[in-house]
This record gives C-alpha cells, sequence and structure tokens, in this order.
C-alpha cells in the first residue's frame, strides 16, 4: 500500500521558494514573497499548502480564502491580483519524475488538498493552473468544470535575426516606423512603475471598465520593493520625452513574462506599444533567456495583436466548481445585474 | 481580404480530399474519404466533407455529419463509431506563422457554423484532434470547450527508451509471459471476430455493452486492411486477447481491443504492446498511440507503460431542447437500450472514449 499524502502549511519562506524552484510549474507568482503581498492586498487568507509523502515534499498548493457577505471563495490565484494564474505545482525535479510517478503526485495532491479545501468549507473554487500543465484531469475527476485558457510563449533559443524575420510584416514594418518617428525604449524604475499605473488606469476608465481597476499603485509598491531589479522590470516608451506605454515584466527560471502593462496609446498609431514589446524581446534574448511569454491569447481583441510575433500557443486551465448555494446566488444576480456573474473577477493585464 | 468559401466535396474529389487530409498536421486516417463513406453507412447520418477555399487555395477540411432523430444534430465524429477524433484539418498549418494559422482556422469555423445554422442543427459535437490545440475559435462562437486525454510514445527515440519507460512489474510479467511460450501475431479477419466476442464477454462482466457494431469493423478491415490491422496474443494454440490498431501518417494508434483475459497470471495485453511498439519501430513508425486516458479507473490500467498525456478537445453547443433530449437519452433511455441490448448478440451504444 503506497503511503498517504500528508498536508503542511508552510512556515519557511525559504524552504517553500526552494520547492517552487524545483518544480515545472514554478512561477514567479508561486513565490512565497509574491504569495504574501498578494495576501496583504486582497484581504484573503493564504494557505501556502505543502504535500508530504513519507517526509518528502511531493508538491505545492498555494490558495487564498475570502468570506464576502454570504459567500466563501476559494482562489489561486486571487482576483484583483492582476494574476493569470497559480494553482498546485508538483515536485518534478524540473521533469526528471517519470510520468507516472508525476501524474499521481499532481492526482493525489489536488485531490487531498481539494479534502483540505472542503474542510474549510467553500461556495466558489476557482484553480487556475500554470501554463504547460496539460494535465487538467484531476479537476474533472473531483468534479471541477475545466475549461482551456491560452498564453503566447516566444522560443528565444535562436538567433535574433530568425525571431526578426518571423514577425509578421507589417509588425516589422510599425517597429520600424515607431523608431524612425523617434520613440524611444527605456528602462524604468519606481517613478516610472507608478506612471504606467496611472496610463492603465487611464485606459480601463477608456473602455468603460474603470471599476475593474482598482489602486494598483501600493500592490505594485511591494512587489517593487521585493523584486526589483532581479525579477521584476519596467521598461517604458517615450515620444517627445514623454511616457506614452510602458511594461512590467517578470524574470524567472529561463522565462520572463510581458506581465501587466502595454496600455493602448493611439500616438502614432499604436505602434509605440509595438517597438516596446519587440525592444523587450530583444533585451531578453540579450540576457539569455529562452522564453518569453506574451501572454493575452484568450482576448479576441489583443491576440489579433499578439499572434504577429508569431509565438507559440501554450495551453493552461481555468478550473471552477461550486455549491448549490452559489449556483442560486448567482442565478439572482444575474437575474439583478443582466449577466454580471456574482463574484467572478475578469481581468486583463491590459 | 479574401473571404473562405465552401464546398462539399463528391465522390470524385475523394482524390483531392484525401491528398488534403494527407497534407494537414491535423488530417488523420478517421478523416480519409473511404473512413467517412463507412462511418456515414453505419450512423443514418449524412456526411457534409466540406473543404473550405480562399480564393483557389484550399485551406482545410471538416467533416461533419448530420443526423435527425428527435434533434437535428451535427457531430464531428458521430456517436458509436470508436472514432477519438475527427473536427478540422487544417491545410499546412504547421507551416504557416501563428496570424495566418488562427485567421485561417478563425474564418474557416465560422464559414462552417454559418452552415451548420443553415441546417438548423441544435446540437452539434466536435472532438478535435490533438493536433489542433487552438480551440478558441470555438469558445468564441459559444461552444463549450473540455478537455480529454490520450497517451501517445515517441517510439523514434528506440525500443530500450520505451522499454525503460514501462513499469519494472510490467516489464518482469512480459518477460515472464514470453518465456511461457506466448506468441503475439497477426491476425486475420477470422481473429478479427473471434477478438470482438472476447469483447462482448468482458464488457458483460463488467455490466457494459460493446458500442461498436461489428459489420463496421469487419468492413473498415476488409477496405483498409493493412491500414487497419489486428494483433493477437496466442496461449497453446488459443487467441486469448488482441487487438485492432490503425495506421495514422507516422502514428500507430491502438485503437480497439485489448479485453482482460479471462486466463489469470500472463502479461498478455503488455506483451502485445511491447511486441507492436518493436514491430512498429522495425516499420518506421514515429508515434505510438494509447487511445482514452480520460476516464481515471480505465487509466490506471494503462498508466504503467508511462506513455506522455496528449490532450485534445471536446467542443459542444446545444439549446436547451437539445439538453434536455440528451439529459433524459443519458439518464433513462441509454439505460433501458442497453438493457436490451444485452439480449442481443450484437450490442452497439456510445463511443468508446467516455
Amino acid at each position: 500500500m503506497p503511503a498517504k499524502i500528508e498536508l503542511k502549511l508552510a512556515n519557511s519562506a525559504k524552504e517553500w521558494n526552494k520547492l517552487v524552484e524545483k518544480s515545472s510549474y514554478g512561477t514567479i507568482f508561486h513565490r512565497w514573497e509574491w504569495l504574501k503581498i498578494v495576501e496583504k492586498h486582497t484581504k484573503s487568507k493564504l494557505y501556502p499548502v505543502i504535500g508530504y509523502k513519507n517526509e518528502t515534499p511531493v508538491g505545492i498548493y498555494p490558495f487564498y480564502y475570502q468570506k464576502k457577505k454570504l459567500v466563501k471563495f476559494i482562489f489561486s490565484p486571487p482576483p484583483k491580483s492582476l494574476l493569470m494564474y497559480m494553482g498546485p505545482a508538483v515536485i518534478d525535479s524540473n521533469n526528471f519524475l517519470k510520468q507516472d510517478k508525476r501524474e499521481l503526485r499532481l492526482i493525489e495532491l489536488h485531490k487531498a488538498t481539494y479534502e483540505f479545501m472542503k474542510s474549510l468549507g467553500y461556495d466558489y473554487i476557482r484553480i487556475r493552473t500554470s501554463p504547460g500543465l496539460i494535465d487538467a484531469r484531476p479537476f474533472l475527476w473531483t468534479g471541477f468544470c475545466v475549461e482551456p485558457l491560452y498564453t503566447y510563449v516566444i522560443n528565444l533559443d535562436r538567433s535574433i535575426k530568425h525571431i526578426w524575420e518571423n514577425l509578421n510584416k507589417e509588425l516589422r514594418r510599425n517597429i520600424n516606423k515607431a523608431k524612425k518617428s523617434g520613440v524611444i525604449i527605456e528602462e524604468g524604475s519606481r517613478e516610472e512603475l507608478y506612471l504606467l499605473d496611472e496610463l492603465l488606469k487611464k485606459r480601463f476608465i477608456e473602455q468603460g471598465v474603470s471599476l475593474k481597476y482598482r489602486d494598483y499603485k501600493r500592490y505594485l509598491g511591494d512587489l517593487y520593493n521585493e523584486f526589483y531589479p532581479q525579477s521584476l522590470r519596467i521598461f517604458v516608451a517615450k515620444y517627445d520625452g514623454e511616457i506614452v506605454t510602458g511594461q512590467i515584466i517578470t524574470c524567472y527560471k529561463d522565462k520572463i513574462s510581458l506581465w501587466a502593462g502595454s496600455p493602448k496609446t493611439n500616438l502614432l498609431r499604436g505602434t509605440p506599444t509595438e517597438l516596446l514589446q519587440w525592444e523587450i524581446i530583444r533585451w531578453a534574448h540579450e540576457n539569455g533567456f529562452k522564453y518569453c511569454e506574451i501572454m493575452a491569447g484568450d482576448d479576441p481583441r489583443l491576440r489579433h495583436f499578439k499572434a504577429k510575433f508569431n509565438p507559440e500557443l501554450v495551453v493552461w486551465f481555468s478550473a471552477t466548481k461550486c455549491s448549490p448555494k452559489y449556483m442560486i446566488l448567482e442565478k439572482v444576480a444575474k437575474l439583478i445585474h443582466y449577466g454580471k456573474r456574482a463574484g467572478e473577477p475578469n481581468e486583463r493585464s491590459s | 481580404m479574401t473571404k473562405v468559401e465552401l464546398k462539399i466535396a463528391q465522390k470524385d474529389d475523394s482524390k483531392e480530399w484525401d491528398r488534403l487530409v494527407e497534407i494537414s498536421p491535423q488530417g488523420t486516417i478517421f478523416h480519409t474519404w473511404n473512413w467517412l463513406r463507412i462511418v456515414e453507412k453505419y450512423t443514418n447520418a449524412k456526411l457534409y466533407p466540406l473543404i473550405g477555399y480562399k480564393g483557389d487555395t484550399p485551406i482545410g477540411v471538416f467533416p461533419i455529419f448530420f443526423r435527425k432523430k428527435y434533434l437535428k444534430m451535427i457531430f464531428s465524429p458521430p456517436p458509436h463509431m470508436a472514432i477519438p477524433y475527427l473536427g478540422p484539418a487544417l491545410i499546412k498549418y504547421d507551416r504557416l506563422k501563428q496570424d495566418k494559422r488562427e485567421t485561417n482556422l478563425i474564418e474557416f469555423q465560422k464559414q462552417v457554423d454559418n452552415f451548420i445554422n443553415e441546417l438548423g442543427a441544435s446540437y452539434i459535437s466536435f472532438s478535435l484532434t490533438p493536433e489542433l490545440i487552438d480551440s478558441r475559435p470555438f469558445r468564441w462562437s459559444g461552444y463549450t470547450v473540455v478537455p480529454h486525454y490520450h497517451r501517445s510514445i515517441d517510439i523514434s527515440k528506440g525500443e530500450d527508451y520505451v522499454w525503460s519507460q514501462f513499469q519494472k512489474r510490467v516489464r518482469q510479467g512480459i518477460v515472464k509471459t514470453r518465456e511461457k511460450g506466448v506468441l503475439v501475431e497477426e491476425g486475420n479477419l477470422e481473429e478479427l471476430e473471434v477478438l470482438y466476442d472476447l469483447l462482448i464477454r468482458r464488457y458483460r462482466e463488467l455490466g457494459k455493452t460493446v458500442n461498436v457494431p461489428k459489420k463496421y469493423l469487419i468492413e473498415l478491415y476488409k477496405n483498409l486492411y493493412p491500414r487497419v490491422l489486428i494483433f493477437i496474443a496466442k496461449y497453446e494454440g488459443e487467441t486469448l486477447t488482441g487487438s485492432i490498431y490503425v495506421k495514422s501518417k507516422n502514428k500507430l494508434i491502438s485503437w480497439i481491443g485489448n479485453p482482460k483475459p479471462k486466463i489469470s497470471g500472463l502479461y498478455l495485453n503488455e506483451l502485445i504492446k511491447w511486441e507492436v511498439v518493436k514491430w512498429a519501430i522495425q516499420q518506421g513508425f514515429e508515434k505510438y498511440e494509447l487511445i482514452g486516458a480520460s476516464d481515471e479507473k480505465l487509466d490506471m490500467h494503462k498508466r504503467k507503460y508511462n506513455f506522455p498525456l496528449s490532450v485534445h478537445f471536446y467542443v459542444k453547443k446545444s439549446s436547451f431542447y437539445a439538453d434536455l433530449v440528451e439529459w433524459s437519452y443519458l439518464h433513462f433511455l441509454k439505460r433501458i437500450y442497453s438493457k436490451l441490448a444485452f439480449k442481443t448478440p450484437i450490442g452497439r451504444i456510445v463511443c468508446r472514449q467516455k
């Protein structure tokens, strides 16, 4: 009889971060410091679950618990954190573990954590897993509704000339145009980060979704204190001495991600954003990163823009489960709000 | 921008159809003309082999089946035919840049959706191939998307690699079984019938019915051999188990079969898998696929081979009325039907996949 999995809540940042490092699905958003900052700014309680088998850690599964009025939520990641994914990460020593062991670890870790979630009580659970984790069966097998989501990743393990030639022709033309028009890309620091926050807010207001964009200044400030410059960087596009758009990127393991930013600018027909993203790709290539995740594969509007970079499409999953009580509340809320889902967050990085 | 236009392929176009299937990375043996026509014969559904053109250039094929029974339904693939995936196959998809891939898929899917709307279908179900992971155009046009799984291994890495992946217990079992004198060999039509009966017996033990019509399998074998072939395990002259395999380009698919043998202590199905892996490597196949990894209980028996998972997507769109009919079918009619089918020698119901 194989040993049963045992869950413990982590209390050491060092141990936790080591596990994140050892899992192919561990992202920067799984890092202890990031989790803690999210906890502080989302008014939720973090449960940093570690699964052990015979004293050996086999996976981590961070999630957040929130109670709003009558409804208990469990999220990984929580809304209003500008995060797309998080979820479980099994320790596979970065892909060295055999297939059956890796699968079993994930199945057992999820089942045990789900039991734990049940013991806490929930009305709505939403888990969004890391890109590349294609095995969503543990969720299906525990009654979750699962749907695929997508992100875009550019493989940087080629010459920069090759990457450039693979871009869409029109995109290359636009990038060159922006350069000729005098758009400059620079690295920014805290000041630029706050300015970018303002630009994002403005863009959300323009789109008529101002309510969804809260004040992220303090949240971004805390992340900056913790992660800049090692794992968090800011790039801005300047035109006539003024910042017209910018991008926050995260750097972790062999990948950089175009995380929050790139608010649309109407200046020069939007070409500064294209130049900005290209310059970041070049920067990542020069600095030895293997992948550049440009995100936003799920947005019908943004995907048109992103696909021009000729990235690879990578799948990830959203798994949700709700109690009968939540289903009724959701139906009532739908009737009242004409389609607005109760508590269902919907946020995009730009 | 040139609009995508649809054409329904006719009998004269069968060669062109197969050529397009051949040059599409999503084109499988299940997409080939002969297979589709045989499926049409056994499903009481009308096949619409749609080809999408941009100007004069074909950009994809999409075989859909239309059936009218209580509801107007569209399938690709239809149920009961044990076809794991079908759906659209885009021409030279792998050679296009991402933005072009997306435009072609989105526009083609939109036109097919229009075509389906004109037929007035209220229940639409597609199973996309593992080579088409982009399910977004379907979701964006109102389909629900659910992941399903198979297992496939890269056998171009060689025998030793595949062998080392098998769990130790399986390797020992295979060696022991071979030592006992079990033979794995290619079967013929006669063995296909034996295998079918073995499947019926095994399913009966489990309280289930075999879903695929026997005549359908026989016709496929007669028409498509050697792309459809059988391997069986013989012990003391008796066929104890076996499996039907299909060749789909560089992939060999372990398709239907492997009933649990009545004799215990021998690793017969495991031995078949291993012998066929070796055979497939010799024949120059690059991939070996095991169908179905979505069912928790069934998958427990397949995990031991350590083949990586591959994901593909089921997409579905249905009206409220269609949902109601489907629900009643699954909860009442299917049960009654399966009880009746028990008494007949040839059972048939529901795709083996799920």
